[in-house]
């Protein structure tokens, strides 16, 4: 899953981005509110967590202007002010839940694996596809009631394939998906991970779209 | 310089002091100067009987030069005539004490009216003189007739002079010392009436409520107070933004804390996370408690200030007291540290109470967390809900009396080896402040050591 990460605050950002990364999400940091626009314009992503109080553009603009050109992908917003007009403002912008500085990494990851259920319209963190199942929580997927061992980029291809189930996703929405901005990556990784995953899960399950991309039905 | 305690009593003495003694002034000069123009008038009368004797004897004289023997028609009719009655038909009593003696050059009474006045003594003098005869003194008036040679004396006698001047006198002053109790009843009307406003401002600042910094309407009052309003006016602005800028440093320095909080929490939970080493996720727990406490001081601080800043926006509702306890109860048992203690309530029937709800859950809670963090470890702590009041106990430690003076101080914590904020008890009282209970701690007076805290004045 792709996040893009708006805070100002770069000590905080850097924590939640490691702390957001151990679960293998990939997190796209700015600290700024024009940033995050011209960032959510350009490029995919599967959601968004967003500081309230940002220099220049705040939060709540930038939540307003985003739903004017996005209107499903998930906001989380993150904010000091606890007073409940904040939060009220925050969610009538477009903003989809809310959590208070300080809070517990654990909290977060929760709730932004919730806002993905709900974007993807999933009752839990098990995904299920033929006698495969991937628990995107405790990053866990077994086979036949067996477990495999995948990598992190193998997981992250797995089930964003997953969560957009039905679709094909091309080889670089995938990269966008399961890179982010700052990692070097040769033109050919995704081929690679698509590899390693078939011979792990069995050749069917992932179904190459000729001249497309890859997709999961 | 004068102390003036009281402004009103003040006016009343100085003004009605000094009007009774310039009144009084008066009327002994009145009264003086009453009796001298009476006794003027006497004697003025005194000289004219004289002269009109001396005409009438010289008339006599002249149509029969030798009858120097006059005789008083009426003097039978005096002599004991009168009983108490001072009026006859043809006499008045008082004859008796106007006298008249006339003398011929020998010094022989030839025309008296027989009131047995001294007669003449060596060389009588011309003019007013004062006689004593018998019991009696007399005013009299002295002279001579140039041609005959004879002299008249007209006499009065004092003690009827006097009683008359007296009762001259007093009839002219009596209407001005009527008027002093008159102006008492006026003059008493009109300083009330005068400081009537300021009465009215001291009951205005007098019924507001202690946290009340608007300004005073000038417009209901006198030139000479608005001087005073105006400043008074100015001080509550400058207390009232002062009060502000403290709230607003406070809010501030509490929501800015929370990004730095935030960071350290979420970089402390990475090594949590990634490391497996167990003295250095040891280290982290403690550095991680330490973060929590900081944080949960930040809280109270926020709630503090912003119990400050909301006196006028309270919303007050019915709530379910042992709902909302047994609510706080189970949250309890989810905070570190505090998860073993045993917290039972009770109430005596079901039980609501109009409040603000925000209110009630945070003096609930911090009243709850107090008696559970500083109990000893395993106790059981007590809740005891009757109409109107809370009753929470738990087993601890005897407190000094110096500790439980100071339990309600912000920053003052119980025990320097408990993880609080030290402020949610003078949160407590903040809150029983703004609405009127009352909030006692003791030591408990049962078998047990421990505290017993109280809050009551809910309905």
């Amino acid at each position: 899953m792709r996040i893009l990460l708006v805070e100002d605050d770069e000590l905080l950002a850097d924590g939640i981005a490691t702390s957001l990364s151990l679960d293998g999400w990939k997190v796209d940091w700015v600290n700024n509110g024009e940033h995050a626009l011209h960032a959510l314009g350009a490029e995919n992503f599967d959601l968004c967590v967003l500081d309230i109080g940002l220099p220049g553009i705040s939060g709540f603009d930038v939540v307003s202007k985003l739903r004017q050109i996005n209107t499903s992908l998930p906001v989380l917003m993150l904010t000091a002010r606890d007073h409940i007009d904040d939060r009220v403002k925050g969610l009538d912008k477009g903003a989809d839940d809310y959590l208070l500085k300080p809070f517990d990494v654990s909290e977060l990851k929760a709730r932004i694996r919730a806002l993905s259920r709900r974007a993807h319209k999933q009752g839990s963190d098990i995904l299920k596809v033929a006698d495969l199942e991937v628990d995107s929580q405790a990053h866990k997927v077994t086979k036949g009631g067996e477990e495999l061992k995948l990598s992190p980029k193998e997981f992250a291809v797995l089930n964003e394939l997953l969560l957009h189930r039905g679709r094909v996703l091309s080889k670089d929405q995938l990269t966008e998906l399961v890179y982010g901005w700052s990692e070097d990556l040769d033109s050919n990784a995704i081929e690679v991970h698509v590899h390693n995953l078939r011979k792990k899960v069995g050749n069917t399950i992932v179904q190459t779209v000729r001249g497309v991309g890859y997709k999961i039905d | 310089m004068l102390e003036i305690k009281s402004i009103k009593r003040f006016l009343l003495v100085g003004i009605l002091g000094s009007l009774t003694i310039v009144s009084l002034l008066n009327a002994v000069h009145i009264f003086k100067e009453s009796r001298q123009e009476v006794e003027e008038l006497f004697d003025a009368e005194l000289a004219q009987m004289a002269r009109i004797l001396q005409s009438v004897i010289n008339a006599s004289l002249a149509s029969n030069p030798d009858a120097k023997s006059l005789s008083y028609l009426d003097n039978d009719v005096l002599n004991g005539v009168f009983g108490d009655e001072e009026y006859t038909e043809l006499a008045h009593k008082y004859e008796q004490k106007l006298a008249f003696q006339v003398w011929d050059e020998t010094g022989k009474i030839f025309f008296e009216n027989h009131l047995n006045l001294p007669g003449q003594e060596g060389e009588l003098g011309a003019g007013f003189k004062n006689l004593e005869a018998g019991d009696y003194s007399w005013r009299s008036f002295t002279i001579q007739d140039k041609k005959e040679r004879f002299w008249i004396r007209t006499s009065q006698r004092e003690d009827v002079r006097s009683e008359l001047t007296n009762d001259i006198a007093f009839d002219t002053i009596i209407p001005n010392l009527l008027m002093i109790p008159v102006l008492f009843v006026v003059l008493g009307w009109v300083i009330n009436l005068g400081l009537s406003p300021l009465k009215k401002i001291s009951r205005a600042l007098k019924a507001r409520d202690h946290n009340n910094l608007k300004h005073i309407e000038q417009s209901s009052y006198p030139d000479e107070l608005r001087v005073l309003l105006n400043e008074l006016n100015d001080l509550f602005s400058r207390v009232s933004s002062a009060y502000e800028r403290e709230r607003r440093f406070t809010a501030d320095a509490a929501h800015e804390l929370r990004t730095p909080l935030a960071v350290s929490k979420v970089h402390l939970q990475n090594i949590q996370d990634t490391t497996k080493e167990d003295s250095t996720r040891n280290f982290v727990a403690k550095s991680l408690s330490g973060v929590e406490r900081l944080i949960h001081m930040v809280q109270q601080l926020l709630i503090l200030s912003r119990l400050d800043a909301s006196q006028d926006q309270s919303e007050k509702t019915a709530i379910r007291v042992g709902r909302l306890v047994d609510e706080l109860i189970k949250d309890l048992k989810q905070v570190p540290g505090l998860a073993t203690q045993n917290i039972i309530a009770s109430a005596d029937h079901p039980i609501s109470w109009e409040f603000d709800e925000t209110q009630l859950r945070i003096l609930l809670r911090n009243l709850l967390d107090n008696a559970a963090r500083y109990a000893f470890e395993n106790s059981v702590v007590v809740v005891h809900i009757t109409e109107n009041a809370i009753e929470v106990r738990n087993h601890c430690a005897e407190l000094s009396s110096e500790q439980l003076a100071h339990l309600t101080q912000r920053f003052t914590r119980g025990s320097s080896n408990k993880q609080g904020s030290g402020l949610g008890l003078s949160i407590c009282q903040q809150i029983c402040d703004l609405n009127g209970l009352e909030m006692s701690i003791h030591n408990r007076s049962d078998d047990s050591t421990g505290v017993r805290m109280e809050v009551k004045g809910f309905n």
